[in-house]
């Protein structure tokens, strides 16, 4: 489902080359090779960290150069008919088309060691295309581009300096009408390690609700993010994977516990799933949460990949995703609330369970709920706490059935 | 002073063995066991409400007269920590044999059929072990859930449901000593919802006199609604609208907030999913997912997870 609001990464995408900031050198190479197409070799990679402008150059290169251009995922780059009947129709067929063409593969490092159909594909376009091939890759040395990175001519691009992001911050908060203290733009610019698309989306948690927020505040509210990143990444990845290797493989390498993983797949499957996809996905949920509790309660960790192939399963069945905006999952959040709570419950329900003589699910199907009803009355709650000798069963009474009591009917 | 004496169903719990309603063959093979002053191992099932722990603590009454103290012990099965405490305890017994009177103590054990098969393996070992100090009365919703080698050591007794009828006789008499006026409609109500529960129809009257001195047919209702959450019913509807994050709001809510099991959770989504309006074959799909998701909630999987399957396949629609 997308958004139907844009995130301010998109909002404040660049438009022009020179509001493209950092990387002088890379840009200026860019556009060079690709005004003497051909003579450096017919495909290009710009190559370098996340978040420091690779795919904005590439879009805004093109449109300034008058190219139209063929941007094609890690996701689709990996689909044989896509490859044959979009891409190479536009490398081989320049004169159908009347304006000139370039063919864009980002994330190309995304390609996994045994996709050997789609790196030939790649050889064969580098080879002999007849339009400008670009490609974006973080990690030009990944053993999967080692058949391509020699024919292609490669443009380092670098992470941004810390000014020229503050500088670009402040200007998006402008834009927004958002005051920002300047200790709370440099605090995003050094935490964000020369990642723009970072930095900006760190802008926007701290500001989408166009409140100050000081520099105390920023630095709890994005320390917790630092955690979320590598999460949100993983998460990003397995939504795009197009096979369920790629996607396993995402889920496992990622640091975040298994559990947690758990959490993080249950909260947003239902964000970014259809009505009609939902049920599968969460059967896979669900089949998931069952291994894991069999997993862990008898130490067999080698199923532990059937676990993320499960996950993975419950993404892969949900057909096209929009832009996906994660969530934090609610369930970590009151996690520590719930296990308190449920410990509050065993306790008062000890004491009951003695007293009345009745067993567990019992006292949580009766007399939890006849207590809350008889405990309206006031000479019944003073008679029942006058015999609560210990202040302790007192606090638990009256946390347990009154407090939920008073949550439970809202107006 | 204690908390018993505030909920009837406690306060007017049968003492002794002549106390004990609609239960005459149980009544008079323990009352024959009195007589003896001897008593076997013994197994008493049945589901909630039915008298199997009024039984016990009665016979243990008569059995033991006025000295109950130390001689007996009522424990969770599935609560204190497994089977050593079990083990401790019976040692502790055998060490403090009583010298007069009936020469064995007895050791109640509330949800027998929730311990594992190798706790009841030990347990069965315990109670061999430590024959002539102890008798066991094992209580159980279900025999199967109990291994055979300790059925076949115990005398098995059977608790069904009990009828309208002594639902109703026992129901009146407790109202008639609190001074509560009753309503004939009221009474029917609350025999109809307690369904053979005993303990559940005192819980149902005493909740809706409340303070008050009467139940009535209105106030029967509204308990009765309370102890059936309207809120399950909601969440079904919502789901069906195609809301599932609505729906899926409500369930852990009712969950964590309202401190629902997910068991209760579960029979009361069975019942309203029978009669919820829907397409035959998506009401296939949504029950056999409620199935799965009982099967494994009871096998320790996540209850918010797994329910949440149900709801969207409510969610879904039947065409697909």
């Amino acid at each position: 489902m997308s958004s139907s609001k844009l995130s301010w990464v998109e909002k404040h995408k660049p438009a022009t080359l020179d509001e493209i900031v950092g990387n002088d050198a890379a840009k200026k190479d860019f556009i060079d090779w690709l005004q003497k197409w051909d003579e450096r070799g017919k495909a290009a990679m710009l190559h370098g960290p996340p978040g420091v402008g690779k795919t904005i150059l590439v879009e805004v290169a093109a449109s300034t150069l008058g190219f139209r251009l063929i941007e094609t995922n890690a996701s689709e780059t990996r689909k044989a008919e896509y490859l044959e009947n979009v891409i190479k129709p536009a490398a081989f067929n320049r004169s159908l088309f009347s304006s000139r063409m370039m063919i864009f593969f980002d994330e190309v490092d995304g390609i996994s060691g045994d996709e050997s159909g789609t790196v030939n594909f790649l050889l064969e376009l580098i080879g002999s295309s007849r339009v400008p091939i670009v490609m974006a890759a973080n990690d030009p040395w990944s053993p999967q581009l080692y058949k391509i990175r020699d024919k292609v001519y490669k443009i380092p691009m670098h992470r941004i300096r810390l000014p020229s992001i503050v500088k670009r911050l402040r200007d998006i908060c402008r834009a927004e009408n958002v005051r920002c203290r300047q200790e709370v733009l440099a605090l995003i610019a050094e935490r964000s390690e020369g990642d723009m698309r970072a930095a900006i989306e760190d802008l926007e948690l701290l500001y989408s609700s166009h409140e100050d927020v000081k520099v105390e505040d920023a630095e709890k509210l994005l320390s917790y993010r630092n955690v979320e990143k590598n999460i949100f990444e993983t998460l990003r990845m397995v939504a795009y994977a197009t096979t369920l290797e790629r996607a396993s493989l995402a889920l496992s390498s990622s640091e975040e516990k298994p559990e947690n993983m758990l959490e993080w797949v249950f909260e947003n499957i239902p964000q970014i799933s259809s009505k009609q996809g939902l049920f599968q996905a969460l059967r896979h949920v669900a089949e998931a949460d069952m291994l894991f509790r069999q997993i862990s309660k008898n130490s067999i960790w080698r199923l532990l990949p059937s676990f993320y192939n499960r996950l993975s399963s419950a993404f892969l069945t949900i057909p096209q995703k929009g832009r996906v905006n994660f969530a934090f999952p609610n369930r970590i959040r009151e996690r520590f609330k719930r296990i308190q709570r449920e410990r509050n419950i065993r306790e008062l329900e000890s004491f009951f369970m003695k007293e009345l003589h009745v067993d567990r699910a019992s006292f949580r199907r009766d007399v939890i709920p006849i207590l809350r009803l008889l405990s309206k009355e006031n000479d019944f709650r003073t008679s029942l706490l006058a015999r609560l000798n210990d202040p302790r069963l007192k606090e638990l009474y009256s946390s347990i059935i009154f407090g939920e009591e008073s949550r439970r009917r809202p107006a | 002073m204690s908390v018993a004496d505030l909920l009837w169903v406690e306060k007017y719990r049968p003492k002794t063995l002549d106390e004990v309603i609609d239960r005459e063959e149980v009544v008079s093979r323990l009352k024959a066991f009195v007589r003896m002053g001897n008593v076997p191992n013994m197994l008493f099932v049945g589901p909630p409400g039915t008298g199997k722990t009024t039984a016990a603590l009665a016979l243990v009454n008569d059995l033991y007269q006025d000295s109950t103290g130390g001689r007996f012990l009522e424990l969770n099965a599935s609560d204190e920590r497994g089977i050593n405490t079990i083990r401790e305890i019976v040692k502790d017994f055998a060490r403090s044999r009583p010298s007069t009177g009936v020469p064995f103590k007895i050791l109640i054990l509330d949800e027998s059929d929730n311990m594992t098969q190798d706790a009841q393996q030990a347990l069965r070992r315990i109670m061999e072990r430590y024959a002539s100090v102890t008798r066991f009365i094992l209580l159980a919703n279900y025999q199967w859930g109990i291994i055979e080698p300790i059925q076949s050591r115990c005398a098995v007794f059977r608790f069904p449901p009990l009828s309208p009828t002594h639902i109703r006789e026992g129901l009146i008499r407790v109202l008639e000593k609190e001074g509560v006026k009753w309503t004939e409609d009221a009474v029917d109500e609350i025999v109809k919802a307690a369904r053979g529960d005993m303990r559940k129809a005192i819980n149902i009257a005493q909740s809706a006199a409340g303070g008050s001195k009467k139940v009535t047919l209105e106030s029967i209702l509204q308990v009765v609604g309370i102890l059936h959450p309207k809120e399950i019913r909601e969440m079904i509807n919502e789901a069906l609208k195609g809301d599932f994050i609505l729906a899926k709001k409500r369930l852990s809510k009712l969950l964590y907030d309202d401190g629902l099991s997910a068991n209760d959770i579960l029979r009361e989504m069975n019942t309203e999913l029978m009669s919820a309006e829907m397409d035959e074959r998506k009401r296939l799909q949504v029950v056999n997912a409620l199935g799965e998701a009982n099967f494994r909630v009871s096998m320790g999987a996540d209850a918010e997870i797994q329910i949440s399957t149900v709801l969207a396949a409510l969610a879904t629609d039947s065409q697909k």
